[in-house]
């Protein structure tokens, strides 16, 4: 499972970069992303993140579902960064353009962090952020340093929108991928860490934030065959994660 | 109607994913993929000399054809000697911030020519990250003007990228975290002299006064951090990132 140079490039080509596109924007990142909701029969209730919501729309299905079929306000996008990203609105722009529609939501279901990570280590892992099988448990310090400043930036989101009046936030985190598409099995470490990062940075905000670890529900069976996304199974997982602590903030 | 065209479109982009999966293992990827010489010879140090025959796989006799294994091993090189190749453009000593900008331009070009997942070599955001956390880059945009500095941040994002729209969007957010910074450097000083000078109650009394005369609401957030061992301020500071 950790042998990644072995079959790394055995799977590639245009599928992969059709993956990529999804992930990273590139012109397809709208296309591959359901249909913002910016007027719901909930409007105190509104997402924010990138794909793991976005590409197939089914955790939001199942929640909708499960609030008696009334929509929750959804701005999650394929490929979204944290803060800054040049070609899918990132989290920060996605809660702009949500306050510009509408100001008055308190309560904030979101992802974000996952594109930052995951994007450079598939490209050339400039931060050292995937970890070979001889480096089991030992993340290098590079790529710390760097998840260091992706805790910063959330935190420092976060406090934004307990500036703009939202009350609660459900953050989730993020499961380990694997190999599929994308050869990001050896990203465990870097999940791990993540993980724990923005977990404090939910933990060390001034908004009341709940963090969903996924991680001991979402195998890899819950994933789809591009490594990263949640297949049905998985993004039902996920929502019925989301969903008990939703619940008691509607 | 619309499941209809997203199931459709999820069974050609499907159909899509298996020829090129396909292709891409009945393919023996020895001529496509070879690595540009200059950027092996960069990524082992060397002059420029064409090396792709010596890393060229065992081939089995009569039939030429690589195991699997063996075109992994040698694609997972090559990768390698890209990704080599572009890092070390951060290293060279006495380039100007221009020159390596031309070379980290040059190494990625050559890259995504090369590399099967050319698609994530399209994002400016990873492209300029990677760069502006050259410590060679970050030497240089710290010795220059703040006003210099903007104006470099600007060329490096226009020339990896971003549009016009988006170089304002980030002045502004360089804005702020530089204002972040300032207060925060100024609130560390502070924080040393009050640490030197008082202990137990009356240390922490004193620094919850000082946070909050520096961070407002936010006070806790830094709070937190510090009981954590985390101290922002203390990071390696990365203009055009952090």
């Amino acid at each position: 499972m950790r042998q990644r140079s072995i079959g790394k490039s055995l799977v590639c080509g245009v599928a992969s970069s059709l993956l990529l596109s999804a992930l990273a924007g590139c012109g397809l990142g709208v296309l591959l992303s359901k249909p913002w909701i910016r007027n719901a029969n909930d409007n105190n209730v509104v997402f924010f993140g990138d794909s793991i919501f976005a590409l197939s729309g089914e955790i939001q299905a199942r929640l909708h579902s499960l609030n008696g079929g009334r929509t929750f306000r959804n701005y999650t996008t394929s490929g979204a960064e944290l803060l800054g990203g040049a070609i899918a609105p990132s989290v920060e722009q996605q809660i702009a353009t949500a306050n510009a529609d509408n100001p008055n939501s308190t309560v904030v279901v979101m992802n974000g962090g996952g594109n930052d990570i995951l994007i450079p280590a598939v490209a050339l892992d400039p931060y050292d952020c995937l970890t070979q099988w001889y480096e089991f448990g030992r993340l290098s310090s590079s790529c710390k340093s760097f998840i260091d400043d992706i805790y910063v930036d959330g935190v420092d989101l976060l406090n934004g929108l307990h500036a703009d009046g939202v009350t609660q936030v459900i953050y989730l985190g993020y499961y380990y991928t694997k190999n599929g598409l994308l050869l990001v099995d050896d990203l465990e470490e870097a999940v791990d860490y993540g993980d724990v990062r923005l977990s404090q940075a939910c933990t060390n905000s001034i908004v009341n934030c709940t963090f969903i670890d996924p991680r001991s529900t979402i195998r890899d069976s819950d994933i789809t065959g591009d490594g990263v996304h949640p297949n049905a199974t998985g993004s039902r997982k996920l929502a019925d994660l989301i969903w008990p602590v939703l619940q008691t903030k509607l | 109607m619309r499941r209809a065209t997203l199931g459709l479109g999820s069974l050609a982009a499907a159909a899509v994913a298996c020829a090129a999966t396909w292709y891409a293992l009945r393919e023996p990827p020895v001529t496509a993929r070879v690595p540009a010489p200059e950027l092996v010879a960069a990524a082992r140090g060397g002059a420029a000399v064409a090396v792709a025959p010596e890393s060229a796989p065992a081939q089995r006799e009569g039939d030429g054809m690589r195991t699997l294994e063996q075109a992994a091993r040698d694609a997972e090189a090559e990768e390698q000697a890209l990704r080599d190749a572009i890092l070390r453009v951060g290293e060279q000593e006495g380039l100007s911030l221009d020159a390596r900008l031309a070379r980290y331009q040059e190494a990625v070009e050559a890259a995504r020519g090369g590399a099967p997942r050319s698609a994530v070599f399209e994002n400016p955001s990873m492209l300029t990250e990677a760069f502006l956390r050259m410590e060679g880059v970050q030497r240089e945009l710290a010795a220059q003007t703040p006003a210099a500095r903007q104006e470099e941040l600007a060329r490096i994002r226009r020339e990896l990228g971003f549009d016009e729209e988006q170089i304002a969007r980030m002045q502004e957010l360089d804005d702020w975290r530089e204002a972040r910074w300032q207060n925060g450097l100024l609130y560390m000083q502070e924080r040393a002299r009050i640490a030197a000078t008082f202990e137990g109650s009356a240390l922490e009394q004193e620094l919850a006064h000082l946070r909050t005369r520096h961070f407002a609401n936010e006070a806790p957030t830094i709070e937190r951090e510090e009981q954590g061992g985390f101290f922002r301020f203390e990071r390696p500071r990365v203009y055009g990132r952090n």
